[in-house]
């Protein structure tokens, strides 16, 4: 999902409503098998991890839009190609846009017609309708809903796909457009529009199964790598910006359209955007072309954005591995106009929407527009390259994106995400004190079976865990780690169980059991706390079942020691010779997963000159104060 | 050369005739003084604790946040006490600066300095005045503003570089509005007419007369007095927080600047008016000491 900014309501979910029925059930068009081994789904992985990728899923669309009607007609020929060494007996196809229909869908029930703050228009719904579907011969082929929102359809074959065999069928289909709603539709009476998960698109075929997923509020979206070419024939003053790159220029067609053509390769998805109004700003980092649309009046903001994304850009390359692998030569990005800021902050191959937090801008000691960017631009690393499961382990690439966000914004902005009236705050924080709310929230699960803690289990508990991962391991570890991660899964679609064995690899076995038994799975909590501190020493004490080794800063009359607080006990006695002044449990912030910051730290004596300072700063607040209105 | 000798004497007046303020100074401080302990105190327990310290050192939201979500106060009924007292002590500073600034114009209009009892009167007999002058002027602002805003914000939707216009004239229309007020109350202490209308043609007559002069005045202190405070600003956030005679002795070096700076301003408004209706006042005697004709305005 795209960047949330942390909120107490998050993502509600009728429990009672899903309680296990078909809406929650995965297509499964044969009898699921067991999930494979560790050593298998490395070895699948590898097959997709040979550059340039295999194609498995590719789609090439002629699409006409009718911006009146917010009507996609198009014809889809898509293609899959069966990587696995079982056969393939139906075809399970994606149609989100139907989750939009009415108000009445699951994905509606589960979200409460709301979306980050946005409402869905049920005068303005959004669908998508299969016209027709046959093979390459012209064989029809039937469709059937999985789901009552058919937002999953089922398509039986003639004959299986054997392994290592593919499958071409020509889709012809309608979708409308909602208003702006949860990342897709039109905006400005219809002069803007962003076209996400419009088409039909194919599960991921893998253990001998699809895995999709009726269409649920808090879930996002996952896909096959393959190539996408697309003929998009919209009002020929019309400005695009997509996915992949422009074949050519657009092709005027004499009858008011324009076609432009786009090719993407090596991409798990293809959307676009289009406006009469989008002015286009334009810069070249690295061999990468960047394109930012933006509305007129938005100039600012559009520098803002483009000033973070090519400074980032930079930044992501040198931590985590090249752009794309270096296969991907261009990136757009689209700032939204106001009106539309549903479609904003989400990310796509090789293209990102940014201005759902702050369309026109925000002052510039306010960095919402940059947290915005680092963390969309994050996931062209960590979803768009490395394409974990959005819908079963949605914290594989929000977390990452996240905390790429964090790191982003330390170098660039010192950390802040607001410095107004020289007072700093800063992105962890914000993040950390969400995930302070509800701690015990494990990081593992589906995206809709964690309720309102989504947002925590899925930004904000691994933000903070990865944040510590890195303070405890160190940068240069963490950052090797990531490499090595991002390096090994490129074009591929690990899980929690791969990251397992790269951290093992990289970190070693005992920081990955740590962080995968205690942070990821696990639902523990950590507060260290000073029980008593006397002249001759001080008791300390852990509360929960998370323990993270740390220092303990002991500050004496002869000067500072550091000794280690190990995980060998809930309570620990540290007595000094000399008279002990003040304590600090952590001072370096290693343990971000500690509730309570406070007690970590106690003076024997306050400090009085500070207390002075205070006073005396105060004074001329009041003083200030008291003479507003007098000249 | 005559005209910048007079206007000079009167600048220098606010330099030679410390009591203006003096008495302002008091008066922004004294109730200061008299809250910092309630919230001081009650805070004390909390420079036992690092977090507090960082926050206060580093202007840390992160750690400011912190500690406020997991300590307590132990002098709760003080610092709301103190929370309760401000509002109420600020409406009495605002209306003893009113009813000191009697004092303070005759202060610089009188050819010699006023006794302490002398200042006292010149507040009494002025007061009334002023205080009518004052409502006048937040009526005027008012009436002004309140169409105003409504138009800005109406037209940034429409066209927001025309809102960005209007706001900023808007703000500049109430600012003048204020100068004239000021200007008013310069002009009647100098002419001896309490009559509210009066006064205020007089001040109006007076910036017709001085524009270029008056508004400059007016800007030229105002950007010095920005200028400090937003200096001050920045070297205070250098000093460390246990510094604080230090921060005590620069931060009061500041608020003498910056009570001082208004009333050059005001000693130069007296000095405008002096030369334009062409009286001064005397020593204890209200009745203006009548110099002959006006004479042609000079620029300085």
């Amino acid at each position: 999902m795209s960047l949330r900014i942390p909120r107490l309501a998050g993502c509600l979910i009728a429990l009672l409503l899903l309680g296990g029925g078909p809406g929650s059930a995965r297509a499964t068009a044969s009898p699921a098998g067991e999930r494979l081994t560790s050593e298998a789904i490395t070895a699948h992985a590898a097959l997709q991890r040979a550059l340039p990728p295999p194609e498995v899923a590719s789609y090439a669309i002629d699409a006409r839009y009718a911006p009146l009607a917010h009507i996609i007609t198009a014809e889809e020929v898509a293609t899959y190609y069966n990587r696995t060494e079982a056969p393939i007996e139906d075809l399970v196809l994606h149609l989100y846009l139907n989750a939009f229909r009415s108000g009445d869908t699951l994905w509606m029930r589960e979200g409460g017609l709301g979306h980050r703050g946005f409402q869905y228009d049920p005068g303005a719904p959004g669908w998508i309708r299969v016209e027709q579907i046959r093979l390459e011969d012209g064989s029809a082929l039937s469709v059937e809903a999985v789901d009552p929102d058919e937002t999953l359809v089922r398509v039986d074959l003639l004959e299986a796909v054997p392994p290592g065999g593919s499958i071409t069928v020509e889709i012809s289909f309608t979708a409308q457009l909602p208003r702006v709603f949860a990342r897709t539709g039109w905006a400005d009476d219809g002069e803007f529009v962003m076209a996400g998960q419009w088409f039909p698109k194919f599960g991921v075929w893998e253990d001998g199964a699809w895995n999709a997923y009726p269409f649920h509020a808090c879930s996002e979206f996952y896909a096959d790598f393959g190539t996408y070419e697309v003929a998009l024939t919209l009002p020929d003053d019309w400005h695009v910006g997509a996915t992949g790159v422009a074949v050519d220029a657009p092709i005027d067609n004499g009858d008011g359209t324009a076609t432009h053509w786009y090719k993407a390769e090596h991409v798990i998805d293809f959307a676009w955007s289009a406006s009469p109004h989008f002015q286009t700003m334009t810069r070249t980092v690295d061999g990468i072309a960047v394109d930012l649309f933006h509305y007129p009046g938005a100039r600012s903001a559009a520098r803002r954005v483009m000033d973070a994304t090519v400074e980032t850009l930079a930044l992501y390359g040198a931590w985590y591995g090249p752009y794309g692998k270096g296969l991907y030569p261009h990136l757009t990005v689209i700032l939204v106009p106001s009106g539309a800021g549903g479609a904003g902050g989400m990310e796509y191959p090789t293209l990102f929407t940014v201005g759902a937090l702050a369309p026109g801008g925000t002052p510039r000691c306010l960095k919402l527009l940059e947290a915005e960017t680092v963390h969309e631009l994050a996931h062209q690393w960590f979803q768009s390259v490395v394409a974990t499961n959005e819908a079963e382990a949605p914290w594989l690439d929000e977390g990452f994106a996240d905390y790429s966000t964090v790191r982003a914004l330390d170098t660039l902005y010192d950390g802040a995400l607001s410095e107004c009236a020289g007072w700093q705050l800063s992105y962890l924080a914000s993040r950390r004190w969400e995930y302070v709310l509800r701690p015990g929230t494990p990081m593992s699960g589906r995206a809709w079976d964690f309720g309102s803690d989504y947002s925590i289990a899925t930004y904000s508990k691994p933000v903070v865990a990865l944040t510590t991962l890195e303070r405890r391991v160190g940068e240069r570890a963490m950052l090797d780690f990531l490499r090595s991660y991002y390096d090994a899964y490129a074009f591929a679609h690990p899980y929690g169980q791969d990251l397992r064995q790269a951290m093992a690899e990289s970190l070693g076995m005992e920081i990955a059991d740590w962080f995968f038994e205690e942070l990821v799975h696990g639902s523990g909590t950590l507060d260290a706390d000073i029980v008593d501190l006397r002249a001759d020493g001080v008791d300390l004490e852990r509360e929960g079942d998370l323990c993270v080794p740390v220092e303990v800063r002991l500050a004496t009359s002869e000067g500072e020691t550091s000794p280690m607080w190990p995980c060998d006990g809930q309570e620990a006695d540290l007595d000094v010779v000399e008279e002990l002044r003040a304590v600090e449990i952590d001072p370096d912030r290693v343990a971000l997963l500690d509730l309570n910051l406070v007690n970590n730290g106690d003076r024997r004596q306050a400090d009085r000159a500070g207390w002075l300072g205070f006073a005396v700063r105060m004074l001329r607040v009041l003083q200030v104060l008291f003479g507003l209105g007098c000249s | 050369m005559a005209s910048r000798r007079d206007l000079s004497v009167y600048l220098l007046r606010a330099f030679h005739r410390p009591r203006p303020w003096l008495v302002r100074y008091l008066l922004l401080t004294l109730p200061a003084v008299l809250l910092v302990p309630l919230i001081a105190l009650p805070l004390l327990p909390w420079f036992r604790i690092p977090l507090w310290l960082e926050a206060l050192e580093t202007r840390s939201l992160d750690a400011l946040v912190e500690v406020l979500a997991h300590s307590t106060v132990s002098g709760g009924p003080l610092l709301l006490f103190a929370l309760l007292a401000l509002p109420l002590l600020w409406l009495i500073v605002r209306a003893l600066w009113l009813l000191t600034e009697g004092g303070v114009l005759v202060t610089y209009a009188r050819s010699d300095a006023p006794s302490w009892r002398e200042f006292g009167r010149a507040c009494l007999r002025w007061f009334g005045s002023f205080l009518l002058m004052s409502l006048l002027g937040t009526l005027i602002s008012l009436v002004l503003a309140a169409p105003t805003l409504v138009l800005t914000m109406l037209s940034r939707r429409a066209w927001p570089p025309l809102g960005i216009f209007l706001g900023v004239g808007g703000g500049a229309l109430v600012a003048v509005v204020r100068f004239w007020m000021e200007l008013g109350r310069a002009s009647a202490v100098v002419r001896d007419d309490r009559h509210v209308i009066r006064a205020l043609r007089y001040g109006g007559r007076l910036l017709t007369q001085r524009p270029l002069s008056l508004l400059g005045l007016a800007m030229s202190t105002g950007l010095l007095r920005w200028l400090v405070v937003f200096g001050a600003r920045r070297v205070a956030l250098e000093i460390p927080q246990p510094q604080w005679l230090l921060t005590l002795l620069f931060q009061q070096l500041v608020q003498v600047v910056t009570i001082w700076l208004p009333l050059i301003r005001k000693a130069g408004e007296v000095g405008w008016a002096v030369r334009v209706f062409g009286t001064e006042l005397t020593s204890g005697n209200a009745t203006p000491d009548m110099r002959g004709p006006v004479s042609d305005p000079v620029d300085v």
